[in-house]
Order: structure tokens, then sequence, then C-alpha cells
């Protein structure tokens, strides 16, 4: 099944600029683009539509039924391009929880991440707003992560009072800044488990800034109860992590983790070379917020005692 | 010169107030020549060959009704549906009797399952309401056939029940529907987006052509009989623009057909997405298309909030009882500025309101075009006008808008979002008539086919007496006059799509185009006015009996 990424956010938040950022990063993937609104700037629709992603124009909600959804058709349609990822641009008055029902339900395709846009700017004056203060809330409650933009067109005094308030209403995620309308393609997308694919190749200056990552190696299978447990408690800030991890009750099969937001899946893959003989976890989050000798300190506690020698090669 | 033709009927209500009630009516071709009395008749026919025809003599003729918000397209594909329903539907080639308790519901289904030739060839029925017939759920349909796929869907649109036979045609395994958070697998329900997954397998067979043409055959069967000689589409494009625009042209433009459609394209778009100046010209340039039969003009057609009928409506304060929420059909920056791009081209703008906050943003926006570049007779039109307040009626007045109402909100959903939506207080004042009246504010009714059945005589019913199903009356106050009531399918429905010189009144000059009746709207009481029998249609001048 393909992985399916949500963009959501209000107009002017820089979803498009994001998924153009995206298309023309070189991360070697094909993906595919479905863009739900173009939003106030037309420019952005030659933008997408020179890159490889195709673009589709999608209704939002329904008229008098829902017969004349434009949406499953134009995912079908995507998904016969076989892509590595699908990336939705959703409407700015579209719901991405909405959206994401596509993701867990759609036929080919699964949900991987609900990345909502914010307008560093509006944000608080739109959430207000008579018409659409409801909507944008509710756009902040689906995502799985915020990316918070245009942070370096307001003082440092507003950004602290702008985290404070979406620190105390939001409940999913800690807001990330992004600069110049870019995030790390791993964190966006669902990149795969090779080694190759296993340390973040970005080391752009901005990503920097905002972003780290831990990478946890270790020959040893987990104990998988530990394991299961420190998963839980991991702290919000991790945005997103995945690799392969072997149980010390079942130490010849590997399982895929995959966790983005508070979602998490961990399953059976079958056999193949890149796989490690015991864990290899990559996890991203802000560089501010993101405790990394604590979470290498919860992963080597989820090493199973006692059985380096069972796997090691 | 063609010779003039003099019908002569037991009334003639022309809906001109000044002239209002006649006994003879003089037509040349397809013009009305004189309204009036054999006598008074004389110094026309005395010039000019004529005769009389009396076969009208015991009938009553108003103007051709016309409903100028529907939807044919949506129609066709309903249309090929098989209706079992709680209320009786006539259709032209049949009778549907109501059918009420799950066991008789089933009957029915049995029945016409086991009407069918084909084996495999799926059935679609709608009309399902769990109110009246209980649960209709997978096994259950597993009954009634293991081998044809069934499709049950609801009749509010919401959601629809399929056998197992139904989800291998649309080539769904049982763990496809297990994961998706909205279809249960073990009903056999789909659901808001799970609709999605169902009507990917759906609309393209009932799109397919000849099925698509033969639903539009129906359609253009159900206008006639529901007495129109005008409708209007009102959002051309619903699927396809150019592939509904081939069809009509196929379907409607013919000779045999008694009624004209007035074509209002979107805006924009299905999406609401942003638009630029090339649009305008794209859409004056669909007037180059114009046929006889089939007319654009400088009208488009915009979404404010969800339809009421999908529950996704915006509602102003205190909201709603469940906490819900509704959505924006477009972002409100965008709407502004694309209405903004029309109005200034000098356009009519109809724009689907369904409540109080969708309203709001569409007075609003009003407010501030009227403020940027004022215009009069402008004509921007609340289409549905599902909740509102009295202030914005008033306020509607003060900025020049006009109403285009459905009062089948109050017939169907009436008694829901009474109970479970909004409470009694608003819901009972939805799809206002008389304080819009009351602020002199042009109204007419209309039946968002398939929304309701397409049958003026229906609406006009529903607005003058505001039952609604369960049998309550919802706010006496604001029934239309029986006189209001039928102004509103004829001359009112006529001005809001900009064509009441032509049509829409019974007077000289005008196209001729009446619709026939066996009682008099004016004589009987108002709560027969749906059960008045129509007994045909004359378009252009032309005689089209029902059935003939
Ligand atoms: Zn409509």
């Amino acid at each position: 099944m393909i992985p399916l990424t949500i963009i959501g956010g209000y107009l002017g938040a820089g979803k498009t600029t994001l998924i153009n950022n995206l298309l023309s990063a070189p991360h070697g993937r094909r993906l595919a683009v479905l863009v739900n609104d173009f939003g106030a700037v037309n420019i952005d629709r030659d933008l997408i539509a020179h890159h490889d992603g195709d673009t589709i124009a999608l209704s939002n909600g329904c008229i008098c039924c829902s017969i004349a959804d434009a949406f499953g058709a134009a995912l079908d349609k995507v998904i016969a391009l076989k892509p590595d990822n699908i990336v939705i641009e959703a409407s700015g008055v579209a719901d991405p929880a909405k959206i994401a029902y596509y993701g867990q339900g759609w036929p080919g395709v699964r949900l991987d991440a609900v990345a909502v846009m914010v307008d560093a700017t509006s944000i608080r004056r739109r959430a207000g707003d008579k018409y659409v203060g409801e909507l944008v809330q509710r756009q902040l409650d689906a995502g799985d992560m915020l990316l918070l933009s245009k942070t370096d067109l307001i003082s440092r005094d507003e950004q602290r009072t702008l985290r404070g308030w979406l620190a105390a209403r939001t409940v999913k995620s800690p807001a990330v800044d992004i600069r110049h309308g870019s995030a790390p393609v791993d964190l966006l997308l669902e990149t795969g488990n090779r080694r190759s694919e296993a340390a973040p190749p970005d080391a752009t200056p901005d990503h920097g800034r905002f972003f780290t990552s831990v990478l946890f190696e270790d020959h040893r299978p987990l104990d998988r109860a530990v394991f299961i447990d420190e998963l839980e408690n991991w702290p919000d800030a991790v945005l997103r992590a995945k690799g392969f991890v072997r149980f010390s009750d079942d130490a010849n099969r590997a399982y895929s983790l995959q966790r983005v937001g508070a979602r998490c899946s961990l399953e059976a893959v079958p056999r193949s070379d890149d796989q490690p003989a015991g864990a290899r976890i990559v996890i991203i989050g802000p560089r501010d917020r993101l405790d990394t000798e604590a979470l290498s300190e919860s992963l080597r506690r989820s090493v199973a005692v006692g059985t380096s020698a069972l796997v090691r090669r | 010169m063609q010779e003039i033709i003099v019908y002569t009927a037991r009334a003639i209500h022309t809906m001109n107030p000044s002239f209002p009630v006649a006994r003879a009516v003089a037509v040349r071709g397809d013009r009305i020549i004189e309204v009036g009395d054999p006598e008074s008749l004389r110094p026309w026919l005395d010039a000019h060959p004529h005769r009389f025809d009396d076969r009208f003599r015991n009938h009553v003729l108003m103007p051709g009704f016309i409903d100028p918000h529907l939807h044919p397209s949506m129609a066709a594909l309903l249309l090929q549906m098989d209706f079992i329903t709680a209320m009786d539907w006539r259709l032209p080639w049949q009778n549907v009797a109501a059918v009420r308790g799950q066991n008789a519901f089933l009957d029915r289904l049995s029945e016409i399952e086991s009407a069918l030739s084909d084996p495999d060839e799926p059935l679609f029925t709608w009309g399902h309401h769990p109110i009246w017939h209980g649960n209709i759920e997978r096994e259950t349909i597993n009954s009634v056939s293991r081998s044809r796929p069934i499709i049950v869907w609801h009749r509010g649109f919401h959601s629809l029940f399929v056998n197992d036979a139904a989800l291998s045609w649309m080539g769904l395994e049982r763990a496809d529907i297990e994961r998706h958070p909205q279809i249960d697998a073990e009903t056999g329900k789909f659901f808001e987006t799970g609709l999605a997954l169902a009507f990917r397998s759906i609309n393209p067979y009932l799109l397919a052509p000849e099925r698509f043409a033969d639903g539009m055959e129906r359609l253009r069967q159900c206008v006639h009989h529901g007495g129109h000689t005008t409708i209007g589409d009102m959002a051309i494009g619903i699927f396809d623009f150019e592939m509904e625009w081939a069809q009509q042209l196929e379907s409607l433009e013919r000779d045999d057909t008694p009624f004209r459609v007035a074509l209002t394209p979107f805006a924009s778009s299905m999406a609401g997405g942003d638009v630029g100046p090339e649009r305008v010209d794209e859409i004056r340039a669909y007037q180059a298309r114009n046929t006889h039969r089939l007319k654009f003009a400088n009208h488009v057609k915009m979404f404010a909030d969800g339809g009421l009928f999908s529950g996704l409506s915006q509602f102003g304060e205190p909201g709603r009882i469940d906490g819900g929420h509704g959505e924006w059909m477009m972002a409100p920056e965008i709407f502004e500025k694309v209405a903004r791009l029309f109005w200034d081209a000098g356009f009519q703008i109809h724009v689907h309101c369904s409540a109080e906050l969708g309203l709001d943003l569409a007075l609003d926006t009003l407010e501030k075009l009227q403020w940027e570049r004022p215009r009069f007779n402008h004509r921007f039109t609340i289409e549905h006008l599902g909740l509102s307040t009295l202030e914005q009626v008033r306020r509607m007045a003060d900025l020049g808008a006009l109403a285009s109402v459905n009062p089948n909100y109050i017939f169907e959903l009436g008694y829901a979002y009474w109970q479970n939506l909004v409470g009694f207080e608003r819901a009972s004042q939805m799809a206002r008539g008389a304080s819009l009246i009351r602020h002199n504010i042009p109204t007419t009714l209309h039946s968002d086919f398939t929304m309701a059945p397409a049958q003026p005589l229906n609406s006009a019913w529903i607005a003058a007496n505001r039952l609604s199903e369960q049998g309550s009356v919802l706010c006496p106050e604001e029934r239309l006059t029986r006189d209001d009531a039928l102004r509103a399918i004829t001359i009112e429905a006529a001005y809001i799509l900009g064509m009441e010189n032509e049509i829409g009144s019974i007077r000289a000059g005008k196209k001729a185009d009446f619709t026939v009746l066996e009682q008099d709207p004016y004589e009987i009481p108002v709560a027969d006015l749906k059960d008045i029998p129509i007994w045909g249609t004359v378009f252009e001048g032309r005689i089209f009996p029902l059935g003939g």
C-alpha cells in the first residue's frame, strides 16, 4: 500500500511552497501530488504542474449528496501511477481529519502522516474569525505534526506567546518551525527502511537548525514488552520514528516500525537483505525539543538482556 | 402569416395582477397575441385570420410552470433506480405506491428482483428510510438475492447498504471494507467518506453513455409531467461539464421536448478554487452554444456552506444541539474574490446558502460589493435559504437580494432538524415564505430535484401549508398565501432566471407557454394544491398532453 501524506492548513500557510520543495528535493522518490485547492496564488498551480507530480482539483465536502465526490476517482488515478508516496494538498477549508479517512480506508493506500501548516503571522486572528475560526481550530487538532511557517516575520515575544497559545490548545503534537517552506523529506514522507535511507540524508542548514534526528543501531534483538512499553511513553516531540526491529521471542522475523505523531504501526515484514540483525531506528523531531539522549537511553533499555550471542553473525 | 388560434378555457390565471383572470387567449405561432375574453379579442381577430379551439373549455390555464433550480444530471442518475419509498411518488412511467414496514420493503425488493431477466444486472433502489422501513442490512439483502448485486440507497442520500454480491461487483474484498473507518462491514453500510468507495463503481455504471441517456430521457418525462415549460439547471457540470452538455443537447434539444433549460455554470468549479478573469470570458463564451431550448446567460452559481441534506451547513449562533460543525464549499476569501469578479462583470450571482452563517457570508460579501461598485437590478440570489434569521431577511431586502427557496426542507427535514439538530424554534422557520414577501423580496420556489420531486405544485403546496412529513405544521406564520405560492412557480421564477419578459405570466407578447390543469388552484382548498391533476402543457404554442 502506498503511503499517503496529507498537508493541511488554512490559505496562505505555505502548503504549496512546502509541496514544491518536496517535489524538487533530491530524495529520488516518485511522488504523486493531489492538489485540493490552488489557494489565492495562481502561480502555484504552474509551479506544481512543472514537476512530476500529478495535480487534480478536488472539491470540498458535498453540496447535496456525496454522489459527485471526485476524491476517490482522483485517488485511483494517482494510485495507478504507482508512485512511492502520495501527497495530498488539502484545500484551505478542508478538515484534514476527513481526508485522513481516505488514507485509512481507500484500497491501495495507507495513511502515513497529517502535517498541518500554521501561518505564524495570522493563526491566532484566524482562530477567532467568525467564519473560519472553528475550522482553523479543527485543522490544528487534526495534525500529527504542526509546521509553523513565517515565524521570521514576527518578534521573539510574539513567537513565545504563539507557542504558549498553541501548546495550551493542541494535544497531539508540538509545533515546529520551518523556514522557506521547507521541511525534511524524511519527516513528511515515509521513505522506507533500507540502510541507505536510515540516516536522514538531509543536511540543509534550515533543517539542521530546526530538526534533529537520532539513529539507533544495535545488533541485538529487543525485548518486546519493554520496547512496546517504552514506545508508548516516548515524548510527543517524536514527530516520526521508523526502522526495523527484531524481538528476542521471535528473532527470525523482522518488524517494520512506523510512527508518526501518536500513530504507530509495528508489522512483521518478509525477509530482505537490508534488515538489521537487531534493531535500526531513526527518530526525527524538533531540535529544541527532542531529547536525543533520553531516547537513546530508552532504546538501550529495550535491548533484550543476554540475547546478544543468539543473533551475532 | 400563421392564423391566430384562440383557446378558451374555464379560467385563465394570468399571474398578471393588473389583468388577473381571463377566459380566452389568442396565440399565433409561439407567441401570445392577447389575453381576455372572446369579445375583447375582437380587434385582433377581425384583422387577422383565426380560429377558435375549445379543447380546454373544462380546463384551467396557468402560465407554464418554472422550476428555477434543479439538477438534470443528478436526476438522470437517480431515475435509473427503482424507487421504494414511504410516500407515494408519481413518476410518468409508474405510480410508486407508498411502502411502509420492513417486510413490505423486502417484498417489494424481491418483486423487483425477480422481474429482472438478466441475473447479473445490478439492482439499485432508492428511498429506504429506517424510520419507515427498519434496518435493511447486508444479511437481510442477501436473503433477497445472494447472486444479484443489490444496492439500497438511503432516502436522504447519506448512506447505502449492499449485499455480498454487490461487494464483489464493486471489486471489494471483505478486508477492504473492514479497514475503512466509515464502512460497516458487518451491516454492509457505507456512509460519509465510505460512500466514495461505493460510488467509485456505481458512478461509471450509471454514467455509462446509454444508461445516462436513458436517465436523461426519464428526466425529460418527469419535467413534462410536473407541468414545467422551463427549468433551470442550477449547476451544470456536477459530474463533467462537456459530458452533461452533450447529453442535454442530444436528449433535450429535440423537437418533441416541451420545455427549455436555463443553464447556469459554476463560477469556478465544484472544487470551489480560485479563478481569474479568463473564467468570465469562458463562461460568456458558453452563450455561443445556445440552442432553441438550451440557454446560457450571464448567470453563475456559487456555494457558501455545505448542504442541509448532508448536514454540512454552517450554522449561526448558538450552533447545533450535537455541537457538530459544517463546511465551507469555498474559502471565504476566495468566495469574495470570485464573487467580485462576476459582480464587476455584470453577472447575476446565485449563491447556495444552507444555514445562517453561510447566509451571513453571502450577505457580507454582497454588502461589500455594493459598497465598492453599486449595482441596480443585480438580482443576487440566495438559493435554498435553509435556516435564516428575520434580521437576515431584512438585510436581504436592504441589499436587493432575491430568494429562491427550497420548501421541501420543511416537509422532509423539518422534523429531524427540530428533534436532532437545532430545536423547534429555528427548525420551524426553515425555508421562509411570508416574511420574504413582507419585505418585498422576489421569492421563488424550487425542488432542487433530486432533493425533492420535480413538481411545482408540490413545492407550492409545501410553502402554503408548511407541513412536515410527520404531520406537524411548522411555523404557519411563514406560510405563503395561495397567490404568492403560485406566483413563486411562475412569474417570480421567471424573474429570478432573468426571463420575465418572455415567460412566467400570460400576457400579450410573451411565449405561449401554459400549464393545463384539471382543477382551479384558486378554488380548491390550499391543502389540495399538490393533488391537482395536470392535463398537459402548451410549449411555445404547441400542445403536449401528458402521455400523449
Ligand atoms: Zn442544487
